[in-house]
Protein backbone atom coordinates (compact mmCIF):
# COMPACT_ATOMS: atom_id res chain seq x y z
CA UNK A 1 0.00 0.00 0.00
CA UNK A 2 2.86 2.34 1.13
CA UNK A 3 5.07 1.33 -1.97
CA UNK A 4 1.70 1.80 -4.38
CA UNK A 5 1.28 5.51 -2.62
CA UNK A 6 5.00 6.28 -3.15
CA UNK A 7 4.66 5.43 -6.76
CA UNK A 8 1.72 7.81 -7.80
CA UNK A 9 3.25 10.56 -5.47
CA UNK A 10 6.38 9.61 -8.12
CA UNK A 11 4.19 9.41 -11.41
CA UNK A 12 2.68 12.99 -9.89
CA UNK A 13 5.58 14.78 -9.24
CA UNK A 14 7.12 13.18 -12.53
CA UNK A 15 3.78 14.63 -14.62
CA UNK A 16 4.20 18.28 -13.11
CA UNK A 17 7.92 18.18 -13.89
CA UNK A 18 7.48 17.28 -17.37
CA UNK A 19 4.73 20.05 -17.18
CA UNK A 20 8.04 22.73 -16.17
CA UNK A 21 10.31 21.52 -18.59
CA UNK A 22 7.75 21.89 -21.62
CA UNK A 23 6.89 25.24 -20.35
CA UNK A 24 10.60 26.22 -19.76
CA UNK A 25 11.23 24.59 -23.88
CA UNK A 26 8.58 26.55 -24.92
CA UNK A 27 9.91 29.71 -23.54
CA UNK A 28 13.70 28.87 -24.58
CA UNK A 29 11.89 28.02 -27.96
CA UNK A 30 10.52 31.59 -28.24
CA UNK A 31 13.52 33.42 -27.32
CA UNK A 32 15.67 31.62 -29.93
CA UNK A 33 13.12 31.99 -32.89
CA UNK A 34 12.80 35.55 -31.87
CA UNK A 35 16.68 36.12 -31.58
CA UNK A 36 17.21 34.83 -34.86
CA UNK A 37 14.77 36.42 -36.71
CA UNK A 38 15.80 39.56 -35.48
CA UNK A 39 19.56 38.43 -36.88
CA UNK A 40 18.44 37.67 -40.51
CA UNK A 41 16.15 40.93 -40.21
CA UNK A 42 18.77 43.19 -39.85
CA UNK A 43 20.79 40.90 -41.67
CA UNK A 44 18.97 41.62 -44.69
CA UNK A 45 18.31 45.25 -44.14
CA UNK A 46 22.18 45.96 -43.54
CA UNK A 47 22.35 44.55 -46.90
CA UNK A 48 19.97 45.91 -48.89
CA UNK A 49 20.59 49.66 -47.19
CA UNK A 50 24.38 49.18 -48.15
CA UNK A 51 24.05 47.60 -51.48
CA UNK A 52 21.44 50.55 -52.49
CA UNK A 53 23.78 52.98 -51.34
CA UNK A 54 27.27 50.99 -53.14
CA UNK A 55 24.96 50.67 -56.40
CA UNK A 56 25.06 54.60 -56.75
CA UNK A 57 28.59 54.79 -57.39
CA UNK A 58 29.10 51.60 -59.34
CA UNK A 59 29.38 53.73 -62.59
CA UNK A 60 31.70 56.43 -61.02
CA UNK A 61 33.86 53.96 -58.71
CA UNK A 62 35.21 51.16 -61.00
CA UNK A 63 37.08 54.13 -63.68
CA UNK A 64 38.56 55.26 -60.59
CA UNK A 65 39.93 51.92 -59.21
CA UNK A 66 41.59 51.45 -62.45
CA UNK A 67 44.00 54.52 -62.28
CA UNK A 68 46.30 55.95 -59.24
CA UNK A 69 43.38 58.18 -57.08
CA UNK A 70 43.19 59.67 -54.23
CA UNK A 71 41.27 60.85 -51.35
CA UNK A 72 40.38 63.88 -52.73
CA UNK A 73 39.14 61.95 -55.93
CA UNK A 74 37.14 59.74 -53.94
CA UNK A 75 35.58 62.81 -52.28
CA UNK A 76 34.50 64.22 -54.85
CA UNK A 77 32.20 61.15 -55.72
CA UNK A 78 30.83 61.24 -51.90
CA UNK A 79 33.15 58.79 -50.07
CA UNK A 80 35.82 58.77 -48.00
CA UNK A 81 37.89 55.86 -46.69
CA UNK A 82 41.63 55.36 -45.54
CA UNK A 83 43.74 54.18 -48.36
CA UNK A 84 46.15 52.36 -46.98
CA UNK A 85 45.50 49.13 -48.45
CA UNK A 86 44.89 50.13 -52.37
CA UNK A 87 48.02 49.47 -53.50
CA UNK A 88 49.55 52.05 -56.13
CA UNK A 89 49.63 51.13 -59.49
CA UNK A 90 52.81 50.78 -61.25
CA UNK A 91 53.43 52.27 -65.44
CA UNK A 92 53.13 48.68 -66.76
CA UNK A 93 49.71 47.92 -64.46
CA UNK A 94 48.16 51.35 -65.51
CA UNK A 95 49.31 50.69 -69.00
CA UNK A 96 47.21 47.06 -68.65
CA UNK A 97 44.14 48.14 -67.36
CA UNK A 98 43.60 51.21 -70.42
CA UNK A 99 41.26 48.82 -71.70
CA UNK A 100 39.95 46.60 -68.88
CA UNK A 101 36.59 44.08 -68.63
CA UNK A 102 35.06 44.11 -64.91
CA UNK A 103 34.55 40.06 -65.00
CA UNK A 104 33.04 40.32 -61.40
CA UNK A 105 31.44 42.38 -59.62
CA UNK A 106 28.76 40.97 -56.90
CA UNK A 107 27.80 41.66 -53.16
CA UNK A 108 28.00 39.32 -50.41
CA UNK A 109 27.24 39.05 -46.65
CA UNK A 110 26.72 36.39 -44.02
CA UNK A 111 24.22 36.10 -40.96
CA UNK A 112 24.58 38.94 -38.50
CA UNK A 113 26.78 41.26 -41.04
CA UNK A 114 26.19 44.96 -40.74
CA UNK A 115 28.16 45.59 -43.65
CA UNK A 116 28.16 44.39 -46.96
CA UNK A 117 31.17 43.33 -48.64
CA UNK A 118 31.83 44.00 -52.59
CA UNK A 119 34.14 42.09 -54.78
CA UNK A 120 35.26 43.63 -57.87
CA UNK A 121 37.18 41.64 -60.50
CA UNK A 122 38.61 43.76 -62.85
CA UNK A 123 40.91 42.06 -65.68
CA UNK A 124 42.90 43.65 -67.68
CA UNK A 125 45.83 43.19 -70.62
CA UNK A 126 47.37 39.84 -68.93
CA UNK A 127 46.22 41.36 -65.50
CA UNK A 128 43.93 41.09 -62.82
CA UNK A 129 42.92 43.72 -60.41
CA UNK A 130 41.15 42.37 -57.37
CA UNK A 131 39.06 45.33 -55.20
CA UNK A 132 37.41 44.54 -52.38
CA UNK A 133 35.05 47.24 -50.46
CA UNK A 134 32.97 47.54 -47.71
CA UNK A 135 29.93 49.04 -47.63
CA UNK A 136 28.15 50.11 -44.40
CA UNK A 137 24.67 51.86 -44.66
CA UNK A 138 25.78 55.13 -45.69
CA UNK A 139 29.21 55.06 -45.82
CA UNK A 140 32.57 53.72 -47.96
CA UNK A 141 34.17 51.41 -44.32
CA UNK A 142 36.92 49.74 -46.46
CA UNK A 143 38.41 49.81 -49.82
CA UNK A 144 41.39 47.00 -50.87
CA UNK A 145 43.09 47.20 -54.45
CA UNK A 146 45.88 44.26 -55.47
CA UNK A 147 47.00 43.38 -59.23
CA UNK A 148 48.07 40.00 -59.89
CA UNK A 149 49.26 38.44 -63.24
CA UNK A 150 45.91 37.19 -64.81
CA UNK A 151 46.06 33.40 -65.49
CA UNK A 152 45.55 31.93 -68.67
CA UNK A 153 42.41 29.67 -67.44
CA UNK A 154 40.36 32.13 -65.81
CA UNK A 155 37.04 31.92 -65.79
CA UNK A 156 33.92 33.29 -64.05
CA UNK B 1 -20.48 -4.98 15.36
CA UNK B 2 -16.97 -5.37 14.21
CA UNK B 3 -18.10 -6.68 11.13
CA UNK B 4 -20.17 -3.43 10.44
CA UNK B 5 -17.60 -1.50 11.13
CA UNK B 6 -15.16 -3.97 8.90
CA UNK B 7 -17.69 -3.44 6.03
CA UNK B 8 -17.82 0.45 6.60
CA UNK B 9 -13.96 0.89 6.62
CA UNK B 10 -13.82 -1.45 3.35
CA UNK B 11 -16.29 0.61 1.62
CA UNK B 12 -14.60 3.58 3.26
CA UNK B 13 -11.24 2.44 1.96
CA UNK B 14 -12.74 1.68 -1.39
CA UNK B 15 -14.37 4.86 -1.66
CA UNK B 16 -10.93 6.90 -1.12
CA UNK B 17 -9.17 4.46 -4.13
CA UNK B 18 -12.18 5.31 -6.52
CA UNK B 19 -11.99 9.14 -5.40
CA UNK B 20 -7.96 9.21 -5.64
CA UNK B 21 -8.16 6.83 -9.45
CA UNK B 22 -10.53 9.32 -10.79
CA UNK B 23 -8.46 12.21 -9.40
CA UNK B 24 -4.98 10.34 -10.90
CA UNK B 25 -6.86 10.01 -14.12
CA UNK B 26 -7.44 13.68 -14.47
CA UNK B 27 -4.48 15.06 -13.46
CA UNK B 28 -3.07 12.89 -16.12
CA UNK B 29 -5.52 13.80 -18.53
CA UNK B 30 -4.46 17.18 -17.73
CA UNK B 31 -0.73 16.59 -18.07
CA UNK B 32 -1.43 15.01 -21.68
CA UNK B 33 -3.60 18.02 -22.94
CA UNK B 34 -0.80 19.97 -21.78
CA UNK B 35 1.89 18.17 -23.46
CA UNK B 36 -0.35 18.16 -26.48
CA UNK B 37 -1.33 21.71 -26.65
CA UNK B 38 2.22 22.70 -25.31
CA UNK B 39 3.55 20.70 -28.24
CA UNK B 40 1.70 22.36 -31.22
CA UNK B 41 2.79 25.86 -29.87
CA UNK B 42 5.95 24.73 -29.87
CA UNK B 43 5.78 23.54 -33.47
CA UNK B 44 3.88 27.20 -34.04
CA UNK B 45 6.96 29.08 -32.60
CA UNK B 46 9.20 27.04 -34.80
CA UNK B 47 7.23 27.79 -37.77
CA UNK B 48 7.96 31.48 -36.89
CA UNK B 49 11.49 31.20 -37.46
CA UNK B 50 13.24 32.55 -40.88
CA UNK B 51 14.34 30.35 -42.27
CA UNK B 52 15.63 32.83 -45.73
CA UNK B 53 19.22 33.00 -44.67
CA UNK B 54 19.32 29.03 -43.27
CA UNK B 55 19.93 27.41 -47.24
CA UNK B 56 23.19 29.54 -47.33
CA UNK B 57 24.28 29.15 -43.98
CA UNK B 58 24.41 25.36 -44.46
CA UNK B 59 25.93 25.30 -47.62
CA UNK B 60 28.46 27.76 -47.29
CA UNK B 61 29.74 24.60 -44.72
CA UNK B 62 29.97 22.21 -47.32
CA UNK B 63 31.17 24.40 -50.14
CA UNK B 64 34.26 25.57 -47.51
CA UNK B 65 34.63 21.89 -46.82
CA UNK B 66 35.17 20.86 -50.19
CA UNK B 67 37.24 23.54 -51.11
CA UNK B 68 39.49 22.66 -47.60
CA UNK B 69 39.83 19.10 -48.62
CA UNK B 70 40.78 20.04 -52.20
CA UNK B 71 43.55 22.94 -51.15
CA UNK B 72 45.25 20.40 -48.12
CA UNK B 73 45.26 17.16 -51.12
CA UNK B 74 48.75 16.18 -49.60
CA UNK B 75 49.29 12.34 -51.21
CA UNK B 76 47.98 10.14 -53.65
CA UNK B 77 45.15 8.59 -50.65
CA UNK B 78 44.19 12.49 -50.03
CA UNK B 79 43.33 12.83 -54.07
CA UNK B 80 41.27 9.85 -54.10
CA UNK B 81 39.45 10.63 -51.08
CA UNK B 82 39.10 14.12 -52.56
CA UNK B 83 37.97 13.13 -56.12
CA UNK B 84 35.56 10.95 -55.27
CA UNK B 85 33.77 12.85 -52.37
CA UNK B 86 34.16 16.94 -53.21
CA UNK B 87 30.78 18.26 -55.18
CA UNK B 88 32.37 19.79 -58.23
CA UNK B 89 31.08 20.01 -61.29
CA UNK B 90 32.84 17.38 -63.79
CA UNK B 91 34.32 20.46 -65.84
CA UNK B 92 36.05 22.36 -62.39
CA UNK B 93 37.00 18.32 -61.46
CA UNK B 94 39.04 18.07 -64.34
CA UNK B 95 40.81 21.46 -64.39
CA UNK B 96 41.19 21.60 -60.64
CA UNK B 97 42.04 18.12 -59.89
CA UNK B 98 43.13 16.62 -63.75
CA UNK B 99 43.00 13.15 -64.24
CA UNK B 100 45.44 11.96 -61.94
CA UNK B 101 47.79 13.00 -58.69
CA UNK B 102 50.90 14.89 -59.49
CA UNK B 103 53.19 15.70 -56.49
CA UNK B 104 54.05 18.74 -58.48
CA UNK B 105 50.56 20.38 -58.50
CA UNK B 106 49.62 19.54 -54.47
CA UNK B 107 50.81 19.35 -51.34
CA UNK B 108 51.69 22.87 -50.76
CA UNK B 109 48.84 23.64 -48.34
CA UNK B 110 49.61 22.45 -45.01
CA UNK B 111 47.35 23.74 -42.94
CA UNK B 112 43.91 26.25 -43.59
CA UNK B 113 41.73 28.07 -41.10
CA UNK B 114 38.59 29.81 -41.83
CA UNK B 115 38.17 33.58 -41.05
CA UNK B 116 35.03 34.74 -42.57
CA UNK B 117 32.55 33.49 -45.07
CA UNK B 118 30.02 34.82 -46.77
CA UNK B 119 27.49 34.40 -49.87
CA UNK B 120 25.76 36.49 -52.15
CA UNK B 121 21.81 36.57 -52.10
CA UNK B 122 19.21 36.86 -54.53
CA UNK B 123 20.92 35.37 -57.52
CA UNK B 124 18.74 32.84 -59.47
CA UNK B 125 21.44 31.83 -61.69
CA UNK B 126 23.70 30.35 -58.67
CA UNK B 127 25.46 31.14 -55.17
CA UNK B 128 28.18 32.78 -55.07
CA UNK B 129 30.56 31.85 -52.07
CA UNK B 130 33.61 34.05 -50.58
CA UNK B 131 36.17 32.44 -48.12
CA UNK B 132 39.01 34.68 -46.47
CA UNK B 133 41.58 31.91 -45.38
CA UNK B 134 44.19 31.83 -43.70
CA UNK B 135 47.05 29.27 -44.97
CA UNK B 136 50.34 27.88 -43.87
CA UNK B 137 53.04 25.96 -45.86
CA UNK B 138 56.10 24.99 -44.93
CA UNK B 139 58.16 27.63 -44.94
CA UNK B 140 55.01 30.75 -44.62
CA UNK B 141 52.12 32.02 -43.56
CA UNK B 142 49.45 33.92 -45.73
CA UNK B 143 45.98 34.87 -46.79
CA UNK B 144 43.92 33.21 -49.29
CA UNK B 145 40.64 34.60 -50.85
CA UNK B 146 38.15 32.49 -53.05
CA UNK B 147 35.45 32.72 -54.90
CA UNK B 148 33.07 29.58 -55.37
CA UNK B 149 30.83 29.31 -57.44
CA UNK B 150 27.79 27.14 -56.51
CA UNK B 151 24.80 25.73 -59.01
CA UNK B 152 22.35 23.14 -58.52
CA UNK B 153 24.16 22.17 -55.15
CA UNK B 154 27.50 21.64 -57.12
CA UNK B 155 31.02 23.93 -57.11
CA UNK B 156 31.45 25.04 -60.64
CA UNK B 157 34.17 27.40 -60.52
CA UNK B 158 36.57 28.07 -58.03
CA UNK B 159 38.75 31.41 -58.26
CA UNK B 160 41.98 31.53 -55.63
CA UNK B 161 43.92 34.30 -55.14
Amino acid sequence: MRLLKFLLLFLLVGALSGCGVLFVDKSAKLADVEEQNALVQSTLSAFNDSKSFALQFRDTLIPLLVKNFTADDLGRLGLSTDLNNVVPLSDEELEAFRVYVVVHDEFYTSLGADTTREIILIKGDSKMLYVTAIWGADSLKMLTREVKDFESDFRL
Amino acid sequence: MSRILGYNADSKSKRVWLLGSLALMLLWGIFFAYILIENNSIREIESQRDLRLAPYEIMKFWVYEDVRSFLLIGSESDYNKVYANVRFSDDLKYRLLGSSYSSLRFGYVKDISLLDAQYTLGDTEGIYFYFLLKAKTLDQEGYLDVIAFVRDDKIVNLIIY
